[in-house]
């Protein structure tokens, strides 16, 4: 994406100047009249057009030598000292072009984080699944209808040791998460408090925060998460 | 004949929408085993197939609100519709109302599916890959073998082939409901499947006398079946739980006696090497049995190997393409997913091509904005030209669709853009000759619209297919005239 905003950037005015000074001062008749014309329409062009144009001036100017040459270079520098000023104003407009570019991704970027639905192969779609109000109900995590524990028949207090389990029924701040959130039944909520209990008493876990080989974890995930894209 | 002897009123309920209503089939993903960290969902969202019937009524009773079930409906919420459908949650409820929402969702799906000509095939079975030089052709869900009509096909249909059982299929349980299943169900049937196994000892028991009997030269029907003693059943049952293969007596006699899909079969020594051999596994060996039929109700096309006749360009490869809605590009913001997802007639399916630093893909993506990143300066979102290919119902119940992208030349001809100076699609020498002679003629009457359908953003198009109408619809008038003639 970084490399499609450059792209798109209008090249540094200064670059092209010399070789198109050059040309200036052996030009053909028809040429003299209309340098500066060129320069300053090719100017603003991208990089690659400045460089085609240049090509091709070369050429007629190696062809055909022009007596009136001196009378173009006179006018020539007369209008690029008018034009200096030109110059820096070219700069800021090229400045502003980066800074369009950028604001047009950043609202891309923002349009796009509010899909928040993640679409998965054989989803059946209808016009109401694209709309605001369907997108923010995507947004908001919901507690889990199925009590994990039972599922996998599994007792909590079997695994006190193992922290990874224990860190998703815990906050950030360590404290144990309400039955609500986590989706158990009473009798595997005690028993899943009474193991992080148990793993903080016996120095397994730290209390005010999760196991650090998780928050490394999921700093990882994150940073994945939010790089840039391209 | 039997509503005759049945009294009126139980006739009139019997007849009644009512009474034709099923039960509603259980909300798909509901009890998904999700981890508490990722519980995304929307009980508004569209399901991935329907729960419930979509009921229709008459215009004439649409508009008294008349749906044929206990009351009436209100006529501002149904009536303010293209498409009268409803389904109905409840026919009757403690607050006495009738809940009942649009069916309209899959109601055009449905209908936008049929468009497509897209038939129903066989899901490839497990460890099979779906392209390459070997891939088998895949099979219509309505094929002989598969639906098990003929006498042969019967034996092996009821083991193998059949999608519907009475038990649940194993492998796709968890710890826990497994645990459940035996001490509920299983439990309950031990003394049945006690009797079960009597049945089997002493078949087994008359069988190997006769074998005897045969043996010695005497006539095996003479046999009669005697009752298998306590002892006998006994040893007989603790020879059975000696093998504890999965390809053993009582495995089978299990998996009979519960009705559960056949088992993946154990790997012999040969193919211990390549787990995923499809022959060493049955259909639904890796993947559950699917919830419907195979085919869902969304298509009885048994192939879709015919050609589209084009009416100038004659037979085309494909049929025309269709447009689909890019509903995730290649780099999105969030997703991590190198591959595109497209929304086909309102079913999401991947892009058939991944990302790949290849000069052609690259080129084609360029070639579709909104493509390779969300471009939101499209109006009406970014939308690319597919080929819908095959399409199956995986054991959920979802659509899987496989779709290719549509050549440009393809899209040209769907738009109707014929202009000779663009891309000039292959013409027959017979129609190019044809063509002029028609051009020259006289005769030309309007036959717009005929070929292609202007659709959508293909004010450009028209123009330039004006002219290349004009010669298709006087063709069109010179082959009705040739055929008239020859009659």
């Amino acid at each position: 994406m970084a490399s499609r905003i450059l792209s798109s950037l209008p090249a540094r005015p200064q670059s092209g100047l010399l070789p198109r000074l050059r040309n200036a001062f052996s030009t053909s008749a028809k040429a003299s009249q209309d340098p500066l014309t060129e320069i300053i329409s090719s100017a603003g062009n991208t990089a690659k057009q400045a460089s085609a144009a240049t090509s091709t001036r070369t050429q007629t100017a190696q062809s055909q030598p022009s007596p009136e040459a001196t009378e173009g270079l006179r006018s020539l520098t007369r209008r690029l000292v008018r034009d200096r000023g030109d110059i820096s104003r070219r700069n800021t407009a090229s400045r502003r072009g980066l800074k369009d570019s950028i604001a047009q991704f950043a609202r891309a970027q923002d349009l796009e984080r509010q899909q928040t639905r993640r679409w998965k192969q054989g989803d059946v779609y209808a016009p109401h699944d694209l709309t605001p109000a369907e997108m923010q109900k995507w947004r908001k995590r919901t507690r889990p209808t199925m009590d994990a524990f039972d599922a996998l028949g599994m007792n909590p207090l079997d695994h006190y040791k193992n922290f990874a389990i224990m860190s998703e029924y815990m906050t950030e701040m360590g404290r144990i998460r309400n039955s609500y959130d986590t989706g158990l039944r009473p009798v595997n909520q005690r028993r899943i408090a009474k193991a992080i209990r148990r793993s903080i008493g016996m120095g397994l876990m730290p209390s005010v925060h999760k196991h650090p080989e998780i928050l490394e974890q999921t700093w990882k995930e994150g940073r994945m998460r939010n790089r840039p894209i391209g | 004949m039997s509503s005759k002897r049945l009294s009126p009123t139980a006739n009139l309920l019997r007849t009644s929408r009512f009474f034709a209503l099923p039960n509603p089939l259980p909300r798909p993903g509901h009890h998904e085993l999700t981890s508490f960290t990722s519980v995304f969902h929307s009980d508004t969202a569209t399901l991935p197939h329907p729960t419930h019937p979509a009921l229709a009524t008459p215009d004439s009773s649409l508009s008294r609100g008349d749906w044929g079930l206990k009351r009436n409906f209100p006529l501002r919420s149904t009536t303010n519709t293209s498409t009268p459908t409803i389904r109905v949650d409840a026919v009757d409820t403690l607050e006495h109302i009738s809940a009942f929402e649009s069916a309209t969702d899959h109601v055009l799906t449905l209908k936008k599916w049929q468009d497509m000509n897209v038939p129903i095939s066989v899901a490839p079975k497990p460890g099979k890959r779906a392209s390459g030089p070997v891939a088998e052709p895949l099979k219509s869900v309505f094929e002989s073998e598969r639906h098990g009509t003929d006498s042969q096909g019967r034996q092996a249909l009821q083991m193998e082939q059949r999608w519907k059982f009475k038990g649940p299929w194993l492998p796709g349980m968890t710890e826990g409901e497994f645990k459940e299943y035996v001490e509920k169900e299983i439990r309950r049937r031990k003394p049945e499947f006690q009797q079960y196994l009597r049945k089997h000892a002493t078949d087994k028991k008359l069988a190997e006398k006769r074998r005897q009997a045969l043996d010695n030269g005497d006539d095996p029907a003479t046999i009669e079946a005697t009752p298998i003693t306590e002892a006998e059943f006994e040893v007989y049952v603790k020879t059975l739980r000696d093998d504890v293969t999965t390809t053993s007596t009582l495995s089978a006699l299990i998996n009979n006696f519960l009705d559960l899909p056949a088992p993946p079969k154990p790997p012999t020594s040969v193919s211990w090497s390549k787990l995923d051999d499809p022959s060493s596994n049955t259909l639904y060996s890796r993947a559950a049995p699917p919830k419907t039929h195979p085919s869902a109700g969304l298509s009885y096309l048994r192939t879709s190997s015919h050609i589209y006749n084009h009416p100038v360009l004659g037979p085309q490869a494909r049929p025309p393409p269709v447009e689909a809605r890019i509903l995730e590009p290649r780099k999105s913001a969030t997703g991590q997913s190198t591959r595109a997802k497209f929304g086909v007639g309102g079913v999401v399916t991947d892009d058939g091509l991944e990302a790949s630093f290849r000069e052609d893909s690259r080129r084609m993506d360029g070639a579709t904005p909104g493509l390779s990143s969300f471009d939101p300066s499209i109006p009406g979102g970014a939308k690319i030209w597919v080929h819908p290919k095959t399409a199956n119902i995986d054991s959920q119940g979802r659509i899987r669709l496989s779709v290719d992208r549509a050549t440009p030349s393809s899209v040209s001809i769907h738009k109707g853009i014929l202009d000779e100076k663009r891309e000039r699609p292959q013409i027959p020498r017979l129609f190019n000759r044809r063509m002029e002679e028609l051009v020259s003629s006289p005769k030309a009457s309007g036959f717009k619209g005929l070929i292609g359908n202007n659709r959508g953003n293909a004010r450009q198009a028209e123009s330039s297919s004006q002219k290349s109408d004009k010669k298709v619809s006087s063709f069109i008038d010179e082959l009705g005239d040739l055929m008239s003639k020859d009659r």
